[in-house]
Parts: C-alpha cells; structure tokens; sequence
C-alpha cells in the first residue's frame, strides 16, 4: 500500500480571491498556480497535506460534505484575522452546549470550523459568538 | 499566528462503512471516535487528519471539496480500492495532460487517484 492523501482541494469560481484569503489563513505558500489551479503547501513541513483550488464556473448550491477544520490556542484572534481575510462567522445550530468550535465561511460559503484547544478560549467564544 | 490545517471532515450516514473504508484505504489509525465522530490520523507521516462526521442528510451535489491521492503504483491503487468498494466513475473533464482518476468512496464521495499509467482507465470512463 502506497497511498497518501496529498492534497485537498476546494472548487473555486474566484481564484485569485480564494488562493489569496486560503494563503493567509492558513499561512501557506504558493507553492504552483495557473489558470486553473493553484497548490498552497505548509511552508514549515515538506510532508504535511497540501490546500488545492480548482477552478469551476459552478456556484456553490449546497451544504459541503467536506469540511476543513482549523485548530488554534487562541480562538478570539483568530476568529478576528480570519474575518479581517474575508470570513464570516456563520449561524450554526451547535449540538453541544458547550461547544469548543465556531462555523465560519469562507469568501465563497465554504464552511469551515475553528477549534480552540484551550478552554479559557471557549467560554471567550460563547460571548461573543452565540450563534442565532 | 496560531492557526493549524489540522482535520478533514466528511459528512456520512454510515460511519462504521466509511470508517472500514478510508481506514484501509489509506492506512490510516482510529485516533479517537464516538457514536457521531471518528478521527483518523496517518501514523506514516503525520499531515492533515481525516474526520467522520454522522449525518442523516443523503450527499446531494457534486462535492465542493475533494481529496487528491497520490501512489507510486497508481492502477494497483485503483484495484486495490475498487476491492474496498470504491467505484471509477465516468468524467467528462479528462484531458491529454490528465494524470488522475476519478472514483468515489462507499456513499458517493468523489476523490482523485493521482499517478502513472491510468490512461487504460481513463480511455474507458471518458465521456
């Protein structure tokens, strides 16, 4: 068995938009981009998955089946940078009263979720974005 | 900046089915799971995480997002996932410069086979 999972790609109708605001987000670089596709990879790590954008004329219609999860020690500014990128924090109906992730969308209504590892952070969460 | 690429979650309404499938499919460990979640993570070299979120909701459209598999040997990866359960589907898009596949997982997810030596499955699931 020699599979890995390589890439992962998220269909784009703006793509310089898109590879931009993903870049920033996550702190990728550019690693290729044409027409029609660009590769973000992990500057820091040569073996970590890379971010793919793929060009499609088609808007997005549904709910996505697949979704990134980001994780981070400080939620609140993160959340902050993300939305300064171009995201919004989305309403979500949250299963767990408590919970530990905010849903947020990227320029093209992808969803996305932020966890935060540290608990000072969820109740910082729970203020200021109590979803509708 | 704290921020970390860290999961990638799929939406599914058989988590014991999807779990089988992507587990062996690329030999990834259960890091953890409850009656709604399980994470998979790859003990070879670590990246991205691989999450099955339940849902009652059937997939609907296109996927939006997909992954993109590498393999070294490509067509004993495409026999050895077809045994797993994965179907090639039929793609419009392939070109003179297309190096992958299209397949689906177990509840329709498409993702891509990337490497050498596919032209055979191309030529017959071409439109």
């Amino acid at each position: 068995m020699n599979l890995f999972l390589e890439t992962i790609v998220v269909n784009a109708q703006d793509m310089e938009k898109m590879k931009n605001f993903w870049a920033a987000a996550l702190g990728f670089e550019i690693d290729f981009a044409n027409e029609g596709f660009a590769l973000l990879k992990n500057p820091q790590s040569e073996s970590n998955t890379k971010f793919g954008l793929q060009l499609t004329d088609k808007p997005k219609t549904n709910l996505n089946r697949l979704h990134i999860d980001l994780i981070t020690s400080d939620g609140k500014t993160e959340v902050k940078r993300l939305e300064d990128l171009g995201a919004k924090v989305i309403p979500w109906t949250y299963g767990d009263p408590n919970p530990s992730y905010v849903v947020m969308a990227d320029p093209e209504g992808n969803e996305f979720c932020v966890s935060t590892v540290s608990t000072d952070n969820v109740e910082k969460f729970k203020g200021l974005y109590k979803p509708s | 900046m704290s921020l970390r690429f860290d999961t990638v979650a799929i939406n599914v309404q058989d988590l014991q089915k999807s779990q089988n499938f992507w587990k062996e499919a690329l030999g990834f460990e259960v890091e953890y799971e409850n009656d709604e979640w399980i994470t998979l993570v790859d003990p070879r070299r670590g990246g991205v995480k691989l999450g099955l979120q339940l849902t009652d909701h059937p997939k609907q459209a296109l996927n939006r997002i997909h992954f993109d598999l590498y393999a070294d040997d490509a067509p004993a990866e495409v026999e050895r996932l077809k045994s797993l359960g994965a179907i090639i589907i039929p793609w419009p898009h392939y070109d003179a410069y297309s190096n992958f596949l299209v397949m689906t997982d177990p509840e329709g997810n498409e993702f891509c086979v990337a490497g050498k030596n596919l032209d055979f499955y191309r030529k017959e699931f071409s439109l």
